[in-house]
């Protein structure tokens, strides 16, 4: 029994969900950003806090964190999101976030302008700084 | 350690290559240089281009008019039929400078051998992050899915539905708007006004269709799931209407001349809403058109649909119910040609209602795969009979009307 319990509690990290985190450069003027405000900016319906120009980021289209990211953020699946964009495109609204190829290229980019982007707690790299917690 | 021999192609790409370069990590160090050169390449692209295309078909069942005459619906008959709703489009945005862009979108569509035509061609300039200016040929703001009609992959229909979105057969002015985005509390607004002229060219039986001094104002506010849009525009229309009693038989008809329009004020207003949780969606539309026509010939229009939708993972079950009506005031005993008055009222009157059954289901994302059903009833009131949708009055039952369609975006 206790053996067992013991092999839970080592394989507990692995059950359990990656927590996502919204990250901007070291840099950042910001220390923390608002669940409306990051659901607002990766909607493209804010484009600047606190009179700052923010740009989002997105993982791309088949990263799993980026699934999760809308499922949780916005109750949205990818698809759902892109027929939304879809809408703004056409109406002239606004653009989607930039797509990023992979986890690196966003902390470069985080860290060489007014970008923000999502990525895993656990991967999250010390040039970074942490703006929002998925709850 | 190696050095690294750079290409600079402008400021947009910089192609670097290792010479010399040894050990694995001399390589790797040289990739990763080149690929931070490449990403913090952070200039904008300088032309965006988005696009969508629809391949979609159509048949409906047998249509018998009173006499037994098959009918049709607009053009397709009892055969599946592609033409009416597949279409392709291309939407180009160049930026100019960091405040303003140009932006053409082309659609080709089937019905017309997807000959190219320039649906938008406008100028866009930022005058502060809250207010748009744009000026050149816009998309007339009449509905709330206006913007987006021929991007069938933003709506869950294969067809909007017909008794409002065929309510108009104006859908682009040339002319400007303005769009201010602001807030009051939790409540995001965007409060749009459009000044322009429109015109349809002539069928051969009447003169070109044209509106001038178009005015237009339309207020759409949102709040989480919810939003609501309310718009208004009136304009001055005229309509050439034939002398067809100069005809040589069999052609001879109505002398239409009098009955012409001639800056006649007309009116659009709509209501719309939308509650999207991401689950469950519902959307109504409702909208009136009214033109002051010569012994009132031309009958006000109301026509709105109501839509539920409830998302199951990747499919989308949805239902609509929409209607037409129209109110006839026309007064033609008193026009110099009773007969012309009351030929141009049964053409221009409309009355249906119709149930559509249908189903998306993204295939994945970019790409979504639609089926639906329309039943067609009740084609009159006190004082109209007309299946305007269709090419004559249905009279053997319900018509029925079966689509299919793959929609993308790219």
């Amino acid at each position: 029994m206790k053996k067992s319990f013991i092999m839970l509690l080592l394989f507990l990290p692995l059950l359990a969900k990656a927590e996502l985190v919204v990250v901007a450069g070291s840099g950042s003027e910001f220390s923390s950003l608002t669940e409306s405000e990051v659901r607002q900016l990766f909607s493209g319906q804010l484009k600047t806090v606190g009179g700052k120009r923010v740009q989002p980021l997105d993982l791309p289209v088949s990263s799993k964190d980026r699934e999760s990211f809308y499922t949780k953020l916005m109750g949205r699946s990818p698809e759902q999101m892109r027929a939304y964009w879809t809408r703004l495109i056409f109406t002239g609204q606004g653009k989607p976030p930039r797509e990023v190829s992979s986890a690196q290229e966003l902390t470069t980019l985080v860290n060489s302008g007014d970008y923000i982007g999502y990525l895993q707690m656990d991967a999250v790299p010390d040039n970074v700084k942490v703006l929002y917690r998925i709850q | 350690m190696s050095k690294l021999y750079c290409l600079g192609a402008g400021a947009v790409i910089a192609l670097c290559l290792p010479v010399g370069a040894t050990t694995l990590e001399d390589r790797i160090a040289a990739a990763e240089q080149r690929i931070n050169a490449i990403e913090q390449q952070n200039s904008e692209i300088p032309v965006r281009i988005n696009g969508f295309l629809t391949y979609a078909i159509q048949r409906t069942d047998t249509i018998r008019d009173a006499l037994g005459n098959d009918i049709t619906y607009g053009t397709t008959g009892t055969q599946w039929d592609s033409r009416p709703l597949s279409r392709a489009g291309l939407r180009l945005s160049a930026k100019i400078s960091d405040k303003s862009s140009a932006v053409l979108q082309l659609l080709g569509s089937a019905e017309e051998d997807y000959d190219t035509s320039m649906q938008w061609a406008y100028l866009q300039y930022d005058v502060s992050p809250a207010l748009t200016w744009r000026a050149g040929r816009l998309v007339l703001p009449l509905y709330m899915h206006s913007q987006y009609t021929q991007a069938a992959y933003a709506y869950p229909w294969v067809e909007l539905p017909a008794q409002v979105y065929g309510t108009l057969p104006v859908d682009t002015i040339e002319g400007l708007d303005l769009t201010w985005q602001f807030t009051s509390g939790q409540i995001r607004h965007r409060l749009n006004i459009t000044w322009g002229n429109a015109e349809v060219p002539g069928d051969g039986f009447s003169g070109g269709f044209q509106g001038r001094d178009q005015a237009g104002i339309n207020l759409n506010s949102s709040l989480g799931s919810w939003s609501v849009r309310l718009g208004y525009a009136s304009a001055q229309t005229s309509l050439a209407l034939p002398d067809l009693s100069a005809l040589p038989p069999p052609n001879t008809g109505p002398d239409l001349s009098a009955l012409s329009l001639d800056s006649a004020y007309g009116y659009f207003a709509s209501f719309g809403t939308q509650f999207d949780n991401g689950r469950l969606l519902v959307m109504a539309e409702m909208v009136r058109l009214g033109i002051d026509a010569p012994q009132h010939w031309l009958p006000t229009q109301t026509a709105g649909y109501i839509t539920a939708g409830y998302r199951i993972g990747k499919m989308m079950p949805h239902l609509t119910w929409a209607a037409a009506d129209s109110d006839d005031d026309s007064d033609c005993a008193a026009a110099a040609d009773p007969a012309g008055c009351q030929f141009l009222l049964s053409q221009n009157s409309s009355r249906s209602k119709s149930w559509t059954i249908g189903a998306r289901y993204d295939l994945i994302s970019g790409v979504a795969l639609k089926a639906e059903a329309t039943r067609f009833h009740d084609f009159s009131n006190s004082s109209v009979t007309n299946g305007v949708l269709f090419s004559g009055l249905p009279t053997n039952g319900s018509p029925m009307v079966f689509r299919f369609a793959v929609d993308a975006v790219f």
